[in-house]
């Protein structure tokens, strides 16, 4: 994946935070170490950071900082789960999830009262997907079942989801983040998700 | 981070010990240590040798004799009045050295004072505060150094510090510095015997600001 980089300096500059502030938040794990990248420059070694990622995560810290210690937030950017279990109804009340997405859900567990969190996420995730309208209700079932039954096998590992289609024939698959993918040239890749972000975001709905 | 809950077991070390790691409230080294894995413990004490292979945790740390961790050293506070030696990162609130230290990779800390009793190299410094006291001169062997390739911070003072970029808000770069760049928001003082090759000040007008990248 290509990335657009900022150096440590425009980032400083561009959202007005200090070192001091930018280096407590890397120590409280508020940014990831994998955001940190080295690069060699004509000056010497300087920090690189992911920019659209970082810009984002530093908006959320400097608005919620003053509501939430840093070890809360912490714990909300982590990739590991949550303790959080919902039912399906309040879900749909709190407009986390659309109708279409329960009905992905209760297709496979009719009559489903509580939510685990990985079944949430995986809800969360199909929901999702199907906002974008790229895929099918069929690839929303199959993409449900894939991430409920191996979603845990990623724990604290940050993963990916893609659905691929070729001919018409549509196949999704998680795999890690690190690691190049190439297919052949009529397999399109309809849909990427980066499953940390997804985690991200599911938890600021509760927040 | 600071619980009171016991973690688990004392270790204390006379004569020679070796452990796999694990997870203890208190560990005192008087003798000779080693441990072969990561280790956990809420007060950590070293009279003597203690070698760590893997990673270490330790909410306060006191140091007199000398300390090796193979990987990276996480906790709260650190009292150096020994030798400390880090391959990877050193990541606490408070560091303060009175002795040596080595450290490979970044000391990222709150609060950090250096007192410089004997020359000591990290590979780069970040946190709010940053002191670095001058060095004590009575030894024949001249000044003590202490040799960086970054430091960046909200406040930094530094005495007899060879460093390629020093960055931050407030900076103050003393007697027997020898740094190559400053890059300053609000204040910088530079001493008489320092040499500084480049300085810039940031933030204040874009076209003041060389664009490098």
């Amino acid at each position: 994946m290509e990335q657009d980089l900022m150096s440590k300096k425009e980032l400083l500059e561009l959202t007005g935070i200090s070192y001091g502030q930018l280096y407590r938040w890397k120590r409280k794990k508020l940014i990831p170490e994998e955001w940190f990248i080295r690069k060699s420059t004509f000056t010497g070694q300087e920090t690189f950071f992911p920019r659209e990622r970082m810009l984002q995560r530093i908006a959320q810290i400097q608005s919620m900082k003053d509501d939430l210690s840093l070890d809360e937030m912490a714990r909300m950017f982590s990739p590991g789960p949550s303790d959080i279990s919902l039912s399906p109804e309040q879900l749909l009340a709190q407009n986390i999830v659309t109708k279409s997405a329960l009905d992905v859900l209760f297709e496979q567990h009719p009559g489903v009262e509580i939510l685990k969190f990985e079944q949430l996420l995986s809800l969360y995730v199909v929901d999702v997907a199907l906002r974008t309208g790229d895929i099918h209700l069929d690839d929303a079932a199959m993409m449900f079942k894939t991430m409920e039954q191996n979603v845990e096998r990623f724990e604290n590992v940050s993963c990916r989801l893609l659905v691929i289609r070729k001919l018409g024939v549509s196949s999704c698959f998680l795999c890690s983040t690190a690691g190049d993918l190439y297919f052949d040239a009529d397999t399109k890749i309809v849909m990427e998700l980066d499953l940390a972000k997804c985690i991200e975001e599911l938890k600021l709905r509760f927040m | 981070m600071k619980t009171k809950r016991s973690l688990g077991n004392h270790w204390t070390i006379h004569g020679t010990a070796q452990s796999a790691g694990g997870t203890f409230e208190k560990v005192t080294v008087h003798g000779e240590g080693k441990v072969t894995g990561d280790i956990q413990c809420a007060h950590l004490k070293v009279m003597g040798t203690f070698q760590v292979d893997g990673a270490l945790f330790a909410n306060s740390a006191k140091v007199m004799g000398t300390v090796e961790v193979a990987k990276d050293w996480r906790g709260d506070h650190v009292h150096v009045l020994g030798e400390m030696k880090v391959r990877g990162d050193c990541n606490v609130e408070k560091f303060k050295c009175q002795g040596s230290f080595n450290i490979g990779g970044l000391l990222n800390a709150g609060a950090i004072e250096l007192s410089l009793y004997g020359d000591s190299s990290v590979l780069e410094i970040g946190g709010e505060t940053i002191r670095v006291k001058p060095s004590h001169r009575w030894r024949a062997k001249g000044a003590r150094q202490l040799t960086v390739d970054t430091v960046e911070g909200d406040h930094i003072v530094l005495y007899d510090t060879v460093a390629r970029v020093v960055r931050g808000n407030d900076v103050e770069i003393g007697s027997g510095c020898d740094v190559k760049v400053v890059e300053y928001r609000d204040n910088l003082r530079i001493s008489n015997s320092a040499s500084v090759g480049v300085q810039t000040q940031t933030g204040l007008m874009q076209k003041d600001v060389d664009v490098r990248d």
